[in-house]
């Protein structure tokens, strides 16, 4: 063996890249054997097939193109049948596959010495040379694959250090807002601290003026129910004095009786207003309800006539009985009558008080042909101190409400602006008043 | 205030009115209130004079975009037009920004990304997607993505369309920013959305032949498969479907039969454009050296089932919210492939998409980042990205 091929075999075992592996590989089989075409096949893995690493073609009538497609076909032809085995194939093809001493098939030469116009020694190369070169081929392809996995990992680190530097930045930022947060905590505590104080200090101022605003709007509240009977009391003092100065001594009695029934209202009322924030004890009776809209219209005919305003009763023949306080339902329907009458134009108007009743009720209806509500007035109608009248405060138709409720009844209303207004209330029908059924205004 | 997404599409012979035309009939279909974006696709031939015409009748909204091969709305399709995406949202932030070759600073493509920086992890704005119009000529595309997905520290989705160098009549592929027209470089959006983007890619290519082994590739050329001069593959596998007759492999055989990488069911498909003298193939992204890459093949129906997937991919993204509009980005080899049918593939999209007001484009490729698919410049690709409604899905 020359001197030649011995150092590039040489050269071959210490080249630096898999690529001049492969050519000086293909260079020492050229100076071993001289063949007329070569080609090394490399094994891949991945596919289980040879892949071309190096072809070379001598004789000017062989097509490289064609030799590599033979070189293949025929190379896994030979694998399929003995992968280990050097041989000749054809009459001039040799193969000769390169296994590492561990058995790892790297690939293989395949070649052709069909010229043999000159001797050629050995045409199976010395084992030598296929230990050789199967061993650079396999070491190189492994430090290629190594240079490979290294160059992928060291792309891998710098994206994971992007991405942690990233992190690290974002964890900066939450470090700052944590920062931020603790201090405008801190000083959040101060600021309720101070804003507590500030706070408690406005209550009490509030709650004081709100006493005094209380005071005033009960006073004048008080002011405005008390003016009804004294009204009354003072038109049937007329009606006396004038009964008297006439002659006419049978009517004076029923007057002054009159006289004294609103008087007892006042002393009623005044109990009621006091009693309004604290249970009040109701006396169930058997209620005539019809008796009581006479009553409200005898009460209510002098005033009602100064305004010019008819009060006309419409009352059901046989009204089923129902239970509850005579003089609290009276002080609902004068609210509701004295309401009806100051929502009338100067020119006067229409009341009807009608009673009626269906299976299980009884139902008291105060209609009048007045200005109306407003819509967004109508929720608002029974909160106490609620009011759209100059005069007054709005407790009438809450206390209404309240009275109603207790009865276990309920009122409602409905009305249309330009046309009048409808309170009905309802109460239950009963036919046995039980003193045990007398409840509290809170139960 | 709702969102709201408004499209338009014009092909005036005039540039500026043809801008001005579109920016008024997308004011026009949007409900009251500022818009918050803007995207524009231009195939017109005089993209300055059009972006002239849109800043006339929008001022300084935020805007970008590049020129296409082609636009496509409900409306119809235009080429030597203008499509344009007006966007008006609360809940998404777009911050739009933009990258010049010639200003390149080492190690920065996108710049500062606020959802990185100011906006933070802990945003509530934590769902990420970013947008990219480069153009299809001076940088490796592949490359841009990787370097996208590293910027990004992997923390966004990556959707965008290669603004294309056209041949016939030629045409380089130039980028819009605000006010400003310029090429070799990208243009693009970081969107922060409180609610998830829906952002999918599809294609109908399958594997017909291989795998092969990539043993030798450049920038534009795979050089080798399996050791042998790339073209001597094309040949043997022509000859093995009984279609290499002339001595030469023809234009249609190969732009029908792609290069891609497959993994679960899904290739990134890589056109061959041609062979050089040495047998190279010429691709506009190869793929990288050692990957194992197979021959592909499609179908016009699988095509169109593709486009579907990716509008319905997209729809599943936005985890149950309605889709307020929708951008497609349709590879514009997708017609040369389809011919005829491609009317059809744009039809399919029209009707998956219903009342949803869309606007696609035709680009070169499709540069994606996303959940459980290669990253990278896909060609004859579908990309979708649906922005979400306030609404949920009833």
């Amino acid at each position: 063996m020359s001197q030649e091929y011995r150092n590039t075999l040489l050269q071959m075992m210490i080249a630096p890249t898999l690529e001049q592996t492969i050519t000086l590989g293909m260079t020492a089989l050229d100076q071993l054997i001289h063949p007329c075409a070569g080609a090394l096949l490399l094994w891949d893995l991945d596919m289980e097939r040879y892949i071309v690493g190096e072809v070379f073609v001598r004789d000017t009538t062989r097509i490289e193109t064609q030799f590599r497609r033979d070189a293949l076909r025929i190379a896994a032809q030979a694998y399929a049948q003995n992968k280990l085995l050097p041989r000749c194939l054809h009459q001039s093809v040799f193969y000769l596959p390169l296994n590492t001493p561990d058995a790892n098939h790297i690939g293989a030469y395949l070649y052709e010495v069909s010229n043999q116009s000159q001797p050629l020694p050995p045409v199976i190369p010395d084992q030598e040379f296929s230990q050789a070169a199967a061993r650079a081929l396999w070491s190189m392809s492994r430090i290629e694959q190594a240079d490979r996995e290294h160059a992928e990992l060291v792309a891998e680190r710098e994206r994971l250090e992007h991405l942690l530097r990233a992190v690290e930045q974002q964890q900066m930022t939450i470090d700052r807002l944590l920062t931020l947060e603790r201090q405008f905590s801190a000083s959040l505590e101060v600021k309720i601290e101070e804003r507590t104080v500030a706070l408690r200090e406005a209550q009490a101022r509030l709650i004081q003026s709100e006493k005094l605003a209380v005071i005033g709007q009960l006073a004048s509240s008080l002011a405005h129910e008390i003016n009804n009977p004294v009204q009354a009391i003072q038109s049937g003092l007329g009606l006396a004095i004038s009964e008297l100065e006439s002659g006419q001594i049978q009517h004076v009695h029923d007057d002054l009786l009159m006289i004294q029934n609103e008087l007892e209202r006042i002393q009623t009322i005044f109990k009621q207003m006091l009693d309004f924030q604290r249970p009040a004890t109701f006396i169930y009776r058997p209620l005539d309800l019809n008796a009581i809209c006479e009553g409200v219209r005898i009460l209510m005919r002098k005033k009602l006539q100064e305004l010019q305003i008819e009060l006309r009763l419409e009352l059901e023949d046989g009204l089923p009985r129902t239970c509850g306080d005579s003089n609290q339902m009276k002080q609902v329907l004068i609210n509701l009558v004295l309401n009806a009458a100051e929502a009338m134009s100067e020119s006067g108007g229409h009341i009807l008080i009608k009673t009626q009743s269906d299976k299980d009720h009884t139902l008291v209806s105060v209609i009048d042909n007045g200005s109306g509500i407003q819509n967004e007035h109508l929720s608002r109608l029974f909160e106490p101190l609620f009011t759209t009248k100059t005069r007054g405060l709005g407790l009438g138709l809450a206390i209404s409400q309240e009275i109603i409720q207790n009865h276990q009844g309920s009122i409602t209303v409905t009305s249309t602006l330009g046309e009048g207004t409808n309170f009905t209330f309802t109460l239950p029908r009963k036919e046995f008043c039980h003193d045990d059924e007398s409840t509290s205004a809170d139960c | 205030m709702k969102a709201s997404i408004s499209v338009a599409l014009n092909n005036h012979n005039q540039g500026e009115l043809c801008g001005r035309d579109a920016a008024r009939q997308a004011l026009g279909n949007m409900s009251e209130g500022d818009v918050s974006f803007a995207l524009l696709f231009v195939s017109h031939p005089q993209p300055a004079q059009v972006l002239k015409g849109i800043q006339s009748v929008l001022g300084h909204v935020p805007l970008i975009g590049a020129t296409s091969a082609g636009e496509y709305t409900q409306e119809g399709y235009v080429e030597d037009g203008v499509g344009l995406m007006l966007i008006r949202h609360n809940h998404i932030r777009f911050h739009p920004l933009h990258y010049q070759k010639r200003l390149f600073r080492i190690g920065s493509l996108l710049g500062q990304l606020r959802g990185r920086t100011e906006e933070g992890l802990r945003s509530a704005y934590h769902h990420r997607t970013l947008m990219l119009f480069p153009d299809d000529a001076s940088t490796s595309l592949n490359r841009l993505v990787d370097k996208a997905v590293e910027e990004t520290a992997m923390l966004y989705n990556i959707i965008g369309g290669p603004s294309p160098t056209i041949a016939m009549p030629p045409r380089l592929p130039l980028l819009f920013y605000n006010n400003r027209l310029f090429h070799a470089g990208l243009a693009g959006a970081e969107i922060l959305s409180l609610y998830p983007v829906g952002t999918a890619l599809a294609n109908g290519w399958t594997p017909i032949s291989g795998p092969y082994r990539i043993t030798k590739v450049d920038d534009h050329h795979v050089v080798k498969i399996d050791g042998r001069p790339a073209k001597e593959i094309y040949e043997d596998f022509a000859l093995e479907q009984g279609m290499y007759r002339d001595s030469e492999l023809s234009r249609e055989f190969i732009l029908r039969h792609p290069l891609g990488i497959c993994q679960t069911g899904n290739c990134k498909v890589n056109l061959v454009m041609g062979f050089d003298p040495h047998g190279a193939l010429q691709m506009t992204s190869p793929p990288p050296l050692n990957s194992l890459v197979h021959i592909l093949e499609t179908q016009p129906k699988a095509m169109m089932t593709a486009a579907q997937r990716a509008i319905q991919q997209a729809v599943v993204g936005l985890e149950g919210r309605q889709a307020a509009g929708a951008l497609f980005i349709d590879c514009m080899s997708t017609a040369m492939v389809l011919e005829t049918t491609y009317q059809q593939q744009r039809a399919t999209v029209q009707s998956e998409l219903g009342d949803i007001p869309f606007l696609g484009f035709r680009s070169h490729g499709v540069l994606a980042r996303l959940k459980g698919q290669i990253s990278g410049h896909y060609e004859c690709s579908v990309g979708a990205c649906m922005f979400p409604a306030e609404d949920v899905h009833p």
